[in-house]
This record gives structure tokens, C-alpha cells and sequence, in this order.
């Protein structure tokens, strides 16, 4: 698929089927996601994939955000060991940034492989934690749920860009 | 479908809706309604995989549906909801 085509039909997919997902197109996946780039080269993720139906069903009363039932989920951590930073500084600000870079590589990849996906940002950290045994170097950050979509949903609405892009100066807007 | 299936399932939907709350207390106002709409589809989930469900009560499972899996769309929300509770209390009328 075409990057700007991709970036055009891509959507929030919430509802699947119950096809599973083959382990090698989950590390594609993956390894799309870390191909993020990332300040000094840090790499400051870990992912963890789940894929087993019990584990996705208590991950999934765990995340309230996940709606339908994913066939797999992948967890993206900020890794403490390569991107630690306190709260309030620029680097702090910067790894997470990094991590929503990888994010946006994952969801994109997933749709050019005729994957739904669907960032969640709901879920209860420690619970989740418990359930896959994150060591404590990591810490979750986003869940990706994802599976065969049911159907393609609507395009979302999106503000013209008018609103949201300036040439030169905020409020001048003579170029669109 | 057996007890111990349903039991598992309602386990499953109590651990959604207590860290649903945990989550609702910081998160965006328009979540708490979204989340009561996903509980309630949740259930109607497991009503009709146990063919609980007659067709008037599927046409509303649609509505719920699509407020849960379709694009976030926050505008008419309050008055789709509005509808929707209406509708579910009329459809139930005669069964009580």
C-alpha cells in the first residue's frame, strides 16, 4: 500500500474477528514499531505481545478501553533501562514522544497488512502489569489492540486545515 | 453454554466495570457514559450468544454496537444516548 493511501484509510478499528494473527506478521509488526525514530537513538520501548485467549480475556476486562474482542494486543512499554527521565523535562517529554512515533509505525503497518487496530490509552497499570509480569524497568505506556476488522469504519470528522496550520504566522491564513 | 462459561464471563465484566472506575476518575467526562454503553453491550453480548435476544431487542443491540465499536463522535452523543434509553425502555414495556 501506497504511505499516503495508508495514511488516508487508515482507522480506528474496534471490532474483529476471530481469525488469529500468524506470531511472524505480529513481529512485523513489531519490527515496524521500532523502526521509530527516537532522540539520541535510545530505542527507549519494549513490547510485549499477547496472543493467548486467556490472557486477552482478563487483559481485556483489565483495559477498559478495548471494546471488541482483539486477537492479539501488544503492549508498548517505556523501558526504563534506555529512556528513564523525570516528569517535567524535555526528556521526559521526548521518549514519549518516541513512543507514540512507534505507535503510529505499528497502526500504520497493521493496516497495510489488512489488519484493524486501534491505540487504547484506558487500562489499569498494575492490573495489566500483574497479568503479563512486567518487570518493573517497564513501564506501560499503550496497548494496540488488533484483529481482522469486522468492516471498515466511517472516516472520522477531521478539522480543515484552515484551523490547524498557519503559514508564516498563526492566524494569517490568506494561503489556504 | 454452561454455568461455570457464564460465571467466567461475568467475572470478566465485573473486573471492566471496576477498573472502568478507577479509570473514570481522571479520564475525559465523556467516558463514563461510553463505558456504561460498552457494559451494556458487554451483556447483551452474552444474552444473545445464549440466543436470549428476540429481534427487537438485536435492532437496539445494533444501536449499542455502533456507539461501541464505530468512530468516536461526541457531538449528538447526549441525545443519542437520550434516544437510546427510550427506546430500550418502550421495547422491554410488555414484558413486565
Amino acid at each position: 500500500m501506497e504511505l499516503l493511501e495508508a495514511l488516508r484509510t487508515r482507522r480506528s478499528v474496534r471490532q474483529w474477528t476471530a481469525e488469529p494473527i500468524p506470531d511472524e506478521q505480529l513481529k512485523e509488526l513489531v519490527e515496524a514499531a521500532a523502526r521509530a525514530p527516537s532522540g539520541s537513538n535510545n530505542q527507549p520501548w519494549t513490547f510485549v505481545i499477547i496472543r493467548e485467549q486467556g490472557r486477552l480475556k482478563r487483559l481485556r476486562a483489565a483495559a477498559p478501553g478495548i471494546a471488541g474482542r482483539a486477537a492479539a494486543v501488544v503492549l508498548i512499554c517505556l523501558d526504563r533501562r534506555w529512556g528513564d527521565a523525570e516528569p517535567g523535562t524535555s526528556e521526559y517529554d521526548m521518549v514519549h514522544l518516541t513512543l507514540g512515533a512507534a505507535m503510529q509505525n505499528l497502526l500504520l503497518a497493521a493496516h497495510d497488512k489488512g489488519l484493524g487496530a486501534c491505540a487504547i490509552g484506558s487500562f489499569h497499570p498494575s492490573s495489566l502489569a500483574s497479568i503479563v509480569s512486567l518487570p518493573p524497568h517497564l513501564q506501560l505506556k499503550l496497548l494496540i489492540a488488533l484483529g481482522y476488522p469486522v468492516s471498515q469504519p466511517a472516516a472520522p470528522a477531521l478539522r480543515p486545515l484552515s484551523e490547524v496550520c498557519y503559514f508564516e504566522e498563526v492566524g494569517s491564513n490568506r494561503d489556504h | 453454554m454452561t454455568t461455570e462459561d457464564l460465571t467466567g464471563e461475568l467475572l470478566l465484566l465485573i473486573g471492566f466495570m471496576l477498573t472502568s472506575a478507577h479509570g473514570l476518575v481522571d479520564e475525559p467526562k465523556s467516558y463514563g457514559p461510553a463505558r456504561l454503553v460498552e457494559a451494556a453491550g458487554r451483556l447483551l453480548d452474552m444474552m444473545e450468544e445464549r440466543g436470549m435476544l428476540d429481534d427487537s431487542l438485536k435492532e437496539i443491540k445494533g444501536i449499542i454496537d455502533h456507539e461501541r465499536f464505530g468512530p468516536m463522535d461526541e457531538e449528538g452523543f447526549p441525545a443519542r444516548l437520550d434516544q437510546l434509553a427510550l427506546t430500550w425502555t418502550e421495547s422491554i414495556a410488555d414484558r413486565f
